[in-house]
């Protein structure tokens, strides 16, 4: 009888544990929106534009998001119209995501191990700032990035399907770890399975918008190809300094993105309707993507378990990395890819790989607040620069001491 | 086993089909959903200019973009009520002083009916800046004004909405689109005819940023002048000094600010301003803005009719047929993955 209690007890024990220590970060986390105050509602002028005149998401307006992550703001703003809601939305969804990201590393790494790093996760200033001031679906993107690796860790395709599909009606990038989780799943039966999850999550979802107006919906998708880069090293070399937005009258989401495109002719200062100084950048940009990307991902056949979680997590990094567009909430994911693709090396090397994305990706942050420590061009610069020396490192590190 | 293979490839067939055919239609929509009319119209100031738009659906978009220093008391449609006019708002404010669109004026309505309209806009003399509000809401008329044989535009400013901070800033803005060289500078004249102003300052809007210097405090009084002269040594409001050098200078603009604060219960907020010629120096090229109203002009005008997509009888029932046809498939696909998985189960139990 007491064989059998005390693992149960030690169990809810170490559950209950968890929840307080959730609830305390929960709390810590309220506390300090009460205390900054910052105006959340600001990012959710799209969703009052669309309610004061009576027009519909996806059908009559196409947002910056995909419906998952764009209605739930647009409901809980008409039906509380207050920051606090969407705050309790976002911690929600943040604590979830913990508790994946640690059941995630827990199976990859020592108790002692997934613990710090889940911890750190929790910590990581970004994140931090992005729950409390940002009204974008960041943090739900995360949640089924987390889900995903974790199902193709546990390799569950109809869950990583439905998963990725999911994440890809949230933020689009979520969709691109479809390709490494095709590889990793051997029998076609299963490859099947991984697909049809995915396009029945997305089309299923999809169905009344493709139904009302299938235009607009796919305006949502195509409308970013319009966008020219920003805050990464393309964009600085092509002389774009300044940040991504839609600096346009919002009422121009109400036609279709290339009917957008006919308005405006390009322009190397209109970040909607980028005209590149050196085009040559885009194709640099996507190439370098494209290949480290898919060859990473095919990489992931020949290995199994951690070691390819760690290949899975280096493609996605690549993916990042390359791209011509990044903002401070792409910080995010990339921390976490770059917390798995360093699972296996010393835990003062990851600790120190990690601080570094921490000054850096908060740095960047820093140069967008309203008293920023850098001018933008100066600012931009060394955080382009100090990210590229960062992600170096940890890549030599991570690939010297995982093979 | 055999039987739910067929049924997944047949589907496979059935999905590829329906795409095709859903594709096909939106494509062909696509092709001809875009009209733009570029035109002119002769424009008189004080009288009105109507601009003819053709035939349109119900909730079509009807875009009308104009240059933004053609000054237009007001738009009316005709029939009135058959476009419903969009309010203007970026990034939640209502001001439309960034760039692409700080030297654009634009009018946006979606279609209530399908039928044909009259747009009519009533026209103000043309001044050689675009006028446009950074804070508040302000209601302007310009105007001709000569001091000593000097040409002035007048300008009377009256606030209709007061910014939350109290404030209101009108900006007459000039195009500039050059690389700011050490030898920048700008001279020009004005003068308070008469009302109240919080300050006027000049601006620098570069690619990333505004640069603003006071040139005109509040306490300035009525039919007082002011010369100004805007350099890399001058010190801006937030005391960098030819920061702006070397950076691409898109506009310069005359802000000029009125307070709540300076105004009694009763007292309308107003102040008439009068512009003199402004001349820019950069990189030893030299430019005269004349202070010139035009009262006979040509309005250049880009008209879009939008069209919007309606879907029809068809189009739901390939939606519905597509979306059925991905479930079947899924279902198949994933009847076969399990029994596959029983399968192996049931070998390796034999062994």
């Amino acid at each position: 009888m007491l064989g059998l209690k005390s693992p149960l007890i030690s169990v809810s024990g170490s559950t209950f544990k968890c929840a307080l220590m959730l609830m305390v970060y929960d709390l810590a986390i309220f506390f300090l929106f009460l205390a900054v105050r910052p105006d959340i509602l600001v990012w959710l002028y799209d969703d009052k534009f669309v309610i004061v005149n009576g027009l519909l998401h996806y059908v009559d307006f196409r947002p910056g998001y995909p419906p998952i992550g764009k209605l739930p703001y647009t409901y809980l703003y008409k039906a509380f119209g207050n920051a606090e809601s969407i705050l309790l939305y976002q911690l929600a969804i943040l604590d979830l995501t913990i508790i994946i990201l640690h059941k995630l590393l827990r199976d990859l790494t020592t108790r002692r191990r997934a613990r710090a790093l889940t911890l750190i996760m929790a910590l990581y200033p970004p994140l931090i700032w992005t729950t409390i001031c940002s009204a974008h679906a960041d943090v739900l993107a995360l949640l089924w990035l987390v889900l995903s690796i974790y199902f193709v860790k546990s390799r569950k395709p109809l869950a990583v399907g439905v998963f990725s599909g999911l994440g890809f009606l949230t933020k689009v990038y979520n969709a691109i770890l479809l390709l490494p989780a095709f590889v990793s799943f051997k029998s076609h039966r299963e490859r099947l399975v991984l697909l049809s999850s995915f396009l029945t999550t997305v089309l299923t979802i999809s169905a009344p918008f493709l139904a009302l107006d299938p235009l607009m919906y796919i305006s949502v998708y195509t409308h970013h190809l319009l966008r020219g880069p920003s805050e990464s090293i393309f964009a600085l070399i092509d002389g774009y300094f300044s940040h991504t937005g839609f600096l346009h009258p919002t009422y121009e989401a109400a036609i279709y993105a290339w009917q957008f495109a006919s308005v405006y002719a390009p322009s190397n200062l209109d970040h909607f309707r980028y005209a590149w100084s050196y085009p040559q950048f885009q194709y640099v940009s996507l190439a370098l993507q494209a290949s480290f990307f898919s060859a990473l991902s095919l990489m992931m056949g020949a290995y199994r378990g951690a070691k390819a979680l760690k290949v899975l997590s280096l493609a996605m990094l690549s993916y990042f990395t390359f791209s011509s567009l990044w903002s401070p909430v792409f910080s995010i994911p990339v921390f976490i890819i770059i917390m798995l693709a360093t699972l296996d090396v010393k835990a003062v090397h990851q600790a120190s790989i990690l601080t570094t994305f921490i000054l850096v990706d908060s740095l960047h942050h820093l140069v967008w607040s309203p008293w920023p420590p850098l001018d933008v061009h100066m600012g931009l610069l060394i955080v382009v620069v100090s990210r590229a020396i960062s992600t170096s490192l940890a890549l030599y590190i991570a690939t010297r001491s995982g093979g | 086993m055999k039987l739910l293979e067929a049924l997944a490839a047949s589907l496979i067939v059935l999905i590829l089909i329906t795409a095709t055919v859903l594709c096909l239609n939106l494509v062909n929509f696509v092709k001809t959903d875009t009209k733009v009319i570029v035109s002119q119209a002769h424009a008189k100031a004080h009288s009105p200019v109507v601009i003819e738009v053709p035939s349109f659906n119900k909730y079509d978009r009807v875009y009308l973009i104009l240059d933004a220093s053609m000054p237009i008391y007001d738009v009316a449609v005709i029939p009135e009520g058959s476009l419903i006019p969009l309010p203007l708002d970026v990034e939640g404010i209502e001001t439309d002083v960034r760039y692409p669109i700080l030297l654009t004026k634009h009018f946006f309505f979606v279609a209530n009916a399908s039928g044909t309209a009259r747009l009519v806009l009533y026209m103000q003399p043309k001044a050689p800046y675009a006028i446009k509000d950074l804070e508040g809401r302000t209601r302007f008329e310009v105007f001709s004004y000569d001091e000593d044989g000097e040409e002035y535009v007048g300008i009377d400013l009256e606030v209709v909405e007061f910014a939350q901070n109290g404030f209101t800033q009108t900006l007459l803005i000039l195009p500039l689109n050059e690389v700011i060289q050490p030898d920048f500078q700008v001279r020009g004249k004005l003068k308070l005819l008469q009302g109240k102003i919080a300050y006027v300052n000049f601006m620098i809007m570069t690619d990333v940023t505004w640069y603003a210097f006071n040139i005109a405090p509040s306490t300035l009084r009525p039919n007082s002048n002011v010369n100004f002269n805007v350099n890399a040594g001058s010190r801006e409001l937030l005391g960098r000094t030819g920061e702006f050098l070397g950076k691409k200078g898109l506009f310069v603009a005359i802000g000029i600010g009125l307070c709540n604060r300076q105004f009694g219960v009763g007292e309308v907020p107003r102040a008439t301003l009068a512009i003199g010629d402004i001349t820019i120096t950069n990189g030893g090229k030299k430019m005269v803005m004349k202070s010139q109203l035009l009262h006979e002009y040509e309005l250049p005008y880009r008209l879009y009719i939008f069209r919007k997509f309606q879907p029809t009888g068809e189009h739901f029932l390939l939606v519905s047929a597509l979306i059925s046809e991905v479930l079947a498939f899924s279902y198949a696909a994933i009847e076969l993955w399990r029994r596959r998985d029983e399968h192996t189960a049931r070998t390796l139990q034999c062994y």
